[in-house]
């Protein structure tokens, strides 16, 4: 069985703070991340802002291009070319955070869900369009009467499935989520959840799933990327990376997801490094309860503990 | 100074915090709408109270008319706010001004909005030690290295001279800790203050305010949306829905046995590490809109639970049985005893 998606040593650099004459630092976003997400399930990554999570969703909608490693969707080389980006619109959609930022204000809801079809889809009629609205706006759960409405009208709930809609107006076979749920309050994110969680029970979706939640990945996924600075520091399938984690700052998310009242568990000392200057060894040694004179010297590989359960750390 | 409530003078051993009734609106151009109504809550001495809700239910607000620094066109129209004795609502405003950031610290989400970009760090702590306590010269810079000290900013003296953009979004939000209990305030009201941050500093900052809780046993109003955080911080809880409090009393009671189905569902609805790949219980439609308010029970309309009843009459509060400390516990449903004695149940 081949992946549906397949990073393979995708690292991305940005320069900031360049001029004209002096070339900027370079800021090591994603360093060497590699992974598999298998049709019909749900790849979950999480981590803290600044970890390169987003970089890595971008790289693989075709947003951003990869400063070295590969991206293969369904067996494709996505080289960035614009054919293969055509076709990578109709086999993967985004869900972004914000459904106030992702939904244009002037469009009614019915001209932002049927845009998609009407640049793909120039086959089809005004009134198979309007058929297909209903039916996607059916899907997602949102009643007909507000086909009209303007996005400033919605509640962030609705935007939400607005949002949702328009992803699935061309029939993809993979939604990446970049935290789909973050801006919702608790009642409305649960019928979010609920709704992708029927959605793929029903066809068969594929979801890369982005969170800082990790209650949010543990409950939606299949398999868990975590990523601290850059790279993956723990991967494996969800119930073997939460019941025995074997990275330190696993460990930390997990007791810091759920803290339990009068246990000291300890809270992770310091920040995360800025990427510009990230530390020397293992990227976490700083804050590592457990970090020795190796772990400051060299970084740790990612390395299998368990059947497909992999960590980089030393002592895992 | 004599409570208005019952006319004695205020003890130490008393709440430092007293609401009742208070009730807030606003003047929008379809009408007068209440989006804080009736809501009654006290905090203690060394106790953290968390009033909890969803974006909307009032929870903001309700803090902000404690500080009567309400935004424009909201006014509160009734109720009364007792703190140590001296009702907030009638002091004048010089008075109140000298309450704000001396006896009552506030932390608010963001700490961008907090900090002013031109002034130093510690010129800001400063700023508000001199305002408030009027020390000798040199005397209010000293305490703000001290204050900075406590909130755990490493180099406090070197770091007095940094401006909020050369901290860390965790030491920023320090930073503006150390300001609100600069003068060893009796309360704390902290606004949503982790919300902004991430998970691992999110641990490190509840647990500063711990640490500070403990030193004076100041009282804390914990507003969240958070309940993890509530479970694992707070004492007392005080779930707002559509502008009114729905259930109240110390967290294991309420979060062990809810006895109302708003409070029951949220529980459910939140992800937990434990359930994996199942659908969650959700909570169908929203939110009232304050402008189109249901005439009985506010959560009717999404209630598995509702009754005929619901719907026509707002509920009378139910008590439960005093606790410990003789706080306030109960809720606002017709059914929830039912729910307590498992008759009836969320699923």
């Amino acid at each position: 069985m081949s992946a549906f998606i397949s990073l393979n040593d995708l690292h991305k650099v940005y320069r900031v703070g360049g001029g004209i004459i002096r070339p900027g630092q370079p800021l090591h976003a994603v360093r060497g991340v590699s992974l598999d997400v298998q049709r019909g399930a749900t790849y979950g990554l999480v981590g803290e802002s600044g970890s390169g999570k987003s970089t890595v969703a971008k790289m693989v909608m075709g947003a951003e291009r990869p400063s070295a490693g590969t991206v293969h969707i369904e067996g494709r080389h996505m080289d960035g070319r614009k054919q293969s980006l055509a076709w990578l619109r109709t086999c993967l959609q985004p869900v972004l955070q914000d459904p106030y930022g992702s939904l244009n204000p002037t469009l009614r809801v019915r001209e932002l869900i049927d845009e998609p079809l009407r640049i793909h889809r120039k086959d089809l009629t005004a009134r198979q369009l309007i058929l297909q609205v209903n039916n996607l706006m059916d899907k997602v759960g949102l009643p007909a009467s507000l086909a009209l409405r303007h996005p400033a009208e919605l509640s962030g709930g609705q935007k939400q499935r607005v949002a949702i809609a328009r992803a699935l107006a061309l029939a993809p076979q993979c939604l990446v989520l970049d935290e789909p749920v973050s801006a919702l309050d608790v009642s409305v994110q649960a019928q979010v959840l609920n709704l992708l969680h029927d959605m793929q029970a029903a066809s068969g979706l594929t979801y890369l799933l982005i969170s800082h939640d990790l209650a949010v990945v543990a409950h939606m996924s299949d398999h868990v990327g975590v990523m601290y600075l850059g790279a993956l520091q723990e991967q494996g399938p969800v119930d073997a990376v939460l019941e025995s984690p074997r990275h330190p700052y696993t460990r930390a998310l997990i007791a810091a997801a759920e803290p339990i009242r009068g246990s000291l568990t300890e809270a992770l000392q310091g920040e995360v490094p800025s990427p510009l200057r990230p530390p020397s060894g293992c990227a976490f040694h700083p804050r590592c309860p457990a970090a020795t004179q190796r772990c400051r010297e060299q970084a740790p590989l990612l390395r299998p503990v368990a059947p497909a359960h992999f960590a980089a750390c030393h002592h895992a | 100074m004599n409570n208005p409530f019952n006319g004695r003078r205020w003890r130490l051993s008393d709440p430092v915090l007293e609401v009742k009734n208070l009730s807030v609106e606003i003047a929008t151009p379809s009408g007068l709408i209440r989006p804080v109504d009736d809501v009654s809550f006290t905090v203690e001495a060394g106790r953290t109270l968390a009033l909890v809700g969803e974006s909307g239910s009032g929870k903001s607000l309700s803090c902000l008319s404690l500080l009567r620094v309400l935004p424009q066109g909201a006014r509160v129209v009734g109720g009364q706010v007792s703190f140590e004795g001296q009702n907030l609502l009638e002091l004048p405003e010089a008075a109140m001004h000298r309450l704000r950031g001396r006896r009552i610290g506030t932390v608010l989400q963001d700490p961008h909005t907090s900090l002013d970009p031109l002034f130093s760090v510690g010129q800001q702590i400063s700023e508000i030690i001199q305002y408030q306590q009027a020390p000798a010269r040199g005397v209010a810079r000293e305490r703000s290295v001290e204050a900075m000290r406590r909130v755990h900013i490493p180099a406090p003296a070197e770091r007095y001279h940094s401006y909020p953009h050369q901290f860390s979004g965790g030491m920023r939000q320090r930073a503006a800790i150390a300001m609100a209990v600069a003068c060893n305030p009796s309360l704390l009201i902290a606004d949503e203050p982790t919300t902004a941050l991430d998970v691992t500093l999110r641990m490190q900052v509840l647990r500063l305010l711990a640490e500070l809780q403990a030193e004076h046993r100041m009282a804390m109003l914990f507003v969240t949306h958070d309940l993890h955080i509530v479970r694992y911080f707070c004492d007392d809880v005080a779930v707002m829905y559509a502008g009114r409090i729905v259930e109240q009393g110390p967290v294991e009671q309420v979060f062990d046995a809810p006895a109302h189905p708003y409070t029951a569902s949220l529980l459910q609805a939140i992800p937990k590490l434990s359930r994996r790949r199942t659908r969650l219980l959700a909570i169908d439609g929203q939110p009232p809109a304050f402008s189109a308010l249901p005439s009985g029970c506010r959560f009717a309309p999404r209630c598995p639970l509702a009754e005929p009843r619901c719907h026509a009459q707002y509920p009378e509060w139910q008590p439960r049985a005093a606790t410990l400390n003789g706080s306030a516990s109960g809720a606002a449903c017709w059914r929830s005893e039912e729910l307590l004695d498992g008759r009836v149940n969320i699923q």
